[in-house]
């Protein structure tokens, strides 16, 4: 499922199931054309930045081909007339006397973007501090130990200048850092970075000295860091977060927390209610929490096991998400937010509904408890009693007691308060229950409500959802603190006094049939090829 | 079964695209890290027919950069005034010349590459002068060659620099040497120092400083030659010497006494002088030797 549903759901009215609820068999259906316009707005991003000097990724540069020999070119047997059908050898690549067998990739899109096998070491550094410039000390600048981007993190601001008051005439009304310096080639650069409201943000110029830097508009603290220090979270600049009453910028972070005894790690996408500081930031208003949550997801390696996160990162050449574990494994997920699935419900949904079943969120945490409600939205008729059952995603099927807090396996119906009330809406009085998400997968409840006229049946379903790695890779790197990209795309991991780069590698392989060759995604010092 | 060694091949990127309108394409082996950062280089220090710029750009086009080595600065006195009179540096493509008054001809230190052939040699010799001060640079190495430092001297100049409407104007440039105004109302009478600027046309220039005062309001613009301190020195992989340097004569001819001077001089056409000229003859073979 893709965060665009909810988009695409958002055009019906707020009361409507398609809008309001994500299990709805409208948001299944609208997904797939969701997961398509996501990933064109993913390529439109992309593109957008391509013939920047400064993207943040730089593409594919290098592939590495092999002129097949007549002995070992690609076996054909024309199936019928027309038709070949290829046989394809098996490739071993040799690296500093490593054999690496390599995997053959059907397109060349998944060629380009397919996830690492591993890592290669491209050097290390030694550092002191992440630190730049501290607006705590705003004389002292310090240059980082190699030219990178910077990162800058404003935080704490209790103040945001607006240009339509007039006791803020002494502002400018922008919302700016500057930051004054030399690039990688001793150029002299300046750049603005505009500071909407507190948060994290990166410079596109690469900075190779820092001489000056200026804030306008807000009174937090300003940390300018060459590499990013575990932050409160990251923002992803493909994806939006989009809820049923309001949409903006998709924001990951880390969380952990342990559940029998397992250190359980999550991630947590989230989006700010309002977009401006000036919009909330005043001295005499206490600042509110502005993050709204729309899902906490495990995170598993690629094996399904957990572990405890220590920092993210986003990969800007796949848009794919890092996360670095407290072990040095690094794990690569195609990250979305889980799917409904198409379950096959013992209880079908009547097509009359009166009682609805209403969690308190759809996307539940793993290990939480929380609330549902039920709702006797359409009083038509009066309610003579209900039955609320839940199948977990195990399959295992319990129902509601009678004393609207236990679930068990016996059948339960929990009768109205006043069945026989001359109005429909004196006979049920709605309540709420609880449910302990110990499983990770689709949660799924239906209501059975039964009237003096028929019996009609509401369905919903919760969300736990999990990531579960494409590939899990150790850095070697025994207690690391830090995860980013460097300037040269390089995975950039960092221990608290050195950082470490490492290249992806790649062991896959293209058949191009049309001119019998090989390419690899990764050099190799020899690539053997037999049948 | 066969063994195969693969071979590099270059996809196509949005560097590429970039580099074309650049005219700079991506080298064999080269990463995109260090195409982007030549592109950048590129862009924001753009290539033009001048001399410091042929001399400056064309290590870029195949894929080199210039590495900083030395970083000269002035030695000032206790008001922050250089002690130099007229400091200058000169690299030639033989020599190295530090004057500490250039207007005097005084030299006060010169470096002949053939004999100080690594770089720690001319920066012990830096060491010792009395109105420069030297630093090594991040890429400083002792054992490069030090014929490889770019050809250039610290003077340089700026046309029509736009003064704000103010009594004083901030230039960018610190140690002016000369400077002229394009308004003749407002700066008529250059003054000593700046109390004596009291009637309209009255103007001074801090000169250390690079700043303008005026009894009137300034305006118009200013060009002035400048001192470019603290000077890089950098080293090329790909060094481009102007043809007219006089101190070509010490690499293409060898030393004779002169008949005029009774000294050593570069006089005698040697057989790399002889190779280069007459490759000059092929190629312009009117108005030479007549």
């Amino acid at each position: 499922m893709s965060f665009r549903t909810q988009r695409l759901a958002n055009s019906f009215p707020l009361w409507t199931k398609i809008r309001k609820d994500p299990s709805s068999v409208g948001q299944r259906l609208f997904s797939v054309f969701a997961e398509l316009a996501a990933e064109q707005t993913i390529t439109s991003v992309k593109l957008s930045e391509d013939l920047h000097l400064l993207k943040h990724y730089m593409g594919v540069g290098t592939a590495y081909t092999i002129i097949l020999d007549d002995n070992d070119a690609f076996v054909t047997n024309e199936t019928s007339p027309g038709v070949n059908k290829y046989t394809y050898p098996t490739l071993v690549g040799t690296s500093a006397s490593t054999d690496y067998p390599l995997t053959r990739i059907e397109d060349l899109i998944t060629f380009l973007n397919t996830p690492p096998d591993r890592l290669s070491s491209a050097g290390s550094l030694s550092y002191s501090s992440y630190e730049v410039w501290n607006s705590a000390s705003p004389y002292v600048y310090t240059s980082p130990p190699t030219p990178e981007r910077l990162e800058i993190a404003v935080e704490g601001s209790t103040f945001y200048s607006r240009r339509s008051r007039s006791q803020d005439r002494e502002y400018t009304g922008k919302h700016v850092v500057q930051v004054l310096g030399t690039d990688e080639n001793d150029i002299t650069i300046r750049e603005y970075v505009e500071v909407r409201d507190d948060g994290y943000f990166r410079t596109r110029n690469i900075f190779k000295t820092v001489s000056e830097v200026i804030t306008e508009g807000f009174d937090g603290t300003c940390i300018i860091r060459w590499f990013p220090d575990q932050h409160s979270w990251l923002v992803d600049p493909y994806r939006q977060a989009v809820f049923d009453d309001f949409e903006g910028q998709l924001r990951l972070s880390l969380s952990t927390q342990v559940v029998d005894s397992t250190t359980y790690s999550y991630v947590e996408y989230s989006s700010p209610k309002f977009k401006l500081g000036e919009q909330y930031r005043r001295p005499e208003i206490e600042t509110p929490s502005n993050a709204e949550i729309l899902a906490e997801v495990i995170l598993l390696d690629s094996l399904g096991n957990p572990y405890t996160a220590v920092d993210l990162a986003i990969n800007h050449q796949t848009s794919r998400l890092y996360v670095l574990d407290d072990q040095g494994s690094l794990h690569v997920y195609e990250h979305e937010i889980s799917s409904f699935e198409d379950s096959d419900y013992a209880d079908i949904e009547s097509k009359r509904t009166y009682l609805e079943l209403s969690p308190l969120r759809h996307r539940a945490k793993f290990g939480d408890t929380e609330y549902l409600y039920t709702d006797f939205a359409r009083n038509r008729f009066g309610i003579t009693k209900i039955e609320v059952k839940r199948t977990a995603p195990d399959g295992t099927v319990n129902y509601l007691q009678t004393d609207k807090t236990t679930w068990a396996a016996g059948q339960a119906y929990i009768a109205s308060k006043n069945a026989t009330a001359r109005l429909p809406e004196d006979t049920w009085q709605d309540f709420r229950f609880t449910n302990e998400y110990d499983q990770h997968g689709q949660w799924e409840f239906t209501a059975t409500t039964v009237t003096p006229q028929d019996t009609t049946i509401y369905a919903t379903a919760v969300q736990v959802g999990s990531l579960t790695a494409l590939s899990s890779i150790d850095t070697g790197v025994t207690s690391p603190t830090g995860l980013t990209f460097s300037k040269e795309d390089y995975i950039a991991v960092s221990d608290g006094s050195d950082v470490y780069w490492f290249a992806e590698v790649m062991d896959t392989w293209l058949a191009d049939v049309r001119l019998g060759q090989i390419l690899t995604r990764s050099h190799y010092d020899s690539v053997e090829v037999s049948y | 079964m066969g063994t195969y060694t693969p071979e590099e091949m270059l996809l196509p990127v949005g560097l590429d695209e970039a580099g074309l309108r650049l005219a700079l394409e991506r080298l064999p082996s080269e990463s995109l890290s260090v195409y982007r950062r030549r592109l950048l280089l590129e862009a924001r220090d753009p290539s033009d027919p001048t001399q410091s710029s042929l001399i400056k750009s064309t290590g870029r086009k195949v894929g080199n950069f210039e590495l900083p080595i030395f970083i000269i600065d002035l030695v000032k006195d206790s008001s922050g005034d250089p002690t130099a009179a007229d400091p200058y540096i000169e690299v030639t493509s033989t020599h190295m010349r530090l004057y500490n008054d250039k207007d005097a001809g005084t030299l006060e230190l010169e470096i002949a590459f053939a004999t100080s052939r690594w770089m720690l040699d001319v920066y012990n010799l830096l060491l010792t002068s009395t109105y420069f001060s030297v630093a090594t640079g991040d890429d400083y190495e002792p054992y490069k060659e030090s014929s490889s430092l770019r050809y250039e001297n610290s003077h340089a100049m700026t046309y029509e620099r736009q003064l704000f409407q103010s009594y004083q104007n901030s230039l960018p440039h610190s140690y002016l040497k000369e400077i002229w105004f394009s308004s003749l109302t407002a700066f008529q009478e250059e003054k000593a120092t700046q109390a004596e600027v009291l009637a309209d046309g009255d103007y001074f220039v801090d000169r250390t400083n690079g700043v303008v005062w005026s009894h009137s309001t300034q305006q118009g613009n200013c060009s002035y030659t400048y001192r470019k301190f603290p000077f890089t020195c950098c080293f090329q992989s790909v060094r481009v010497l102007p043809g007219n340097d006089p101190d070509l004569d010490y690499l293409h001819k060898d030393m004779l006494i002169s008949d005029e001077t009774g000294t050593e001089q570069p006089l005698l056409l040697n057989p790399l002088g002889a190779e280069l000229y007459n490759r000059v003859l092929v190629a312009h073979p009117l108005g030479w030797g007549e």
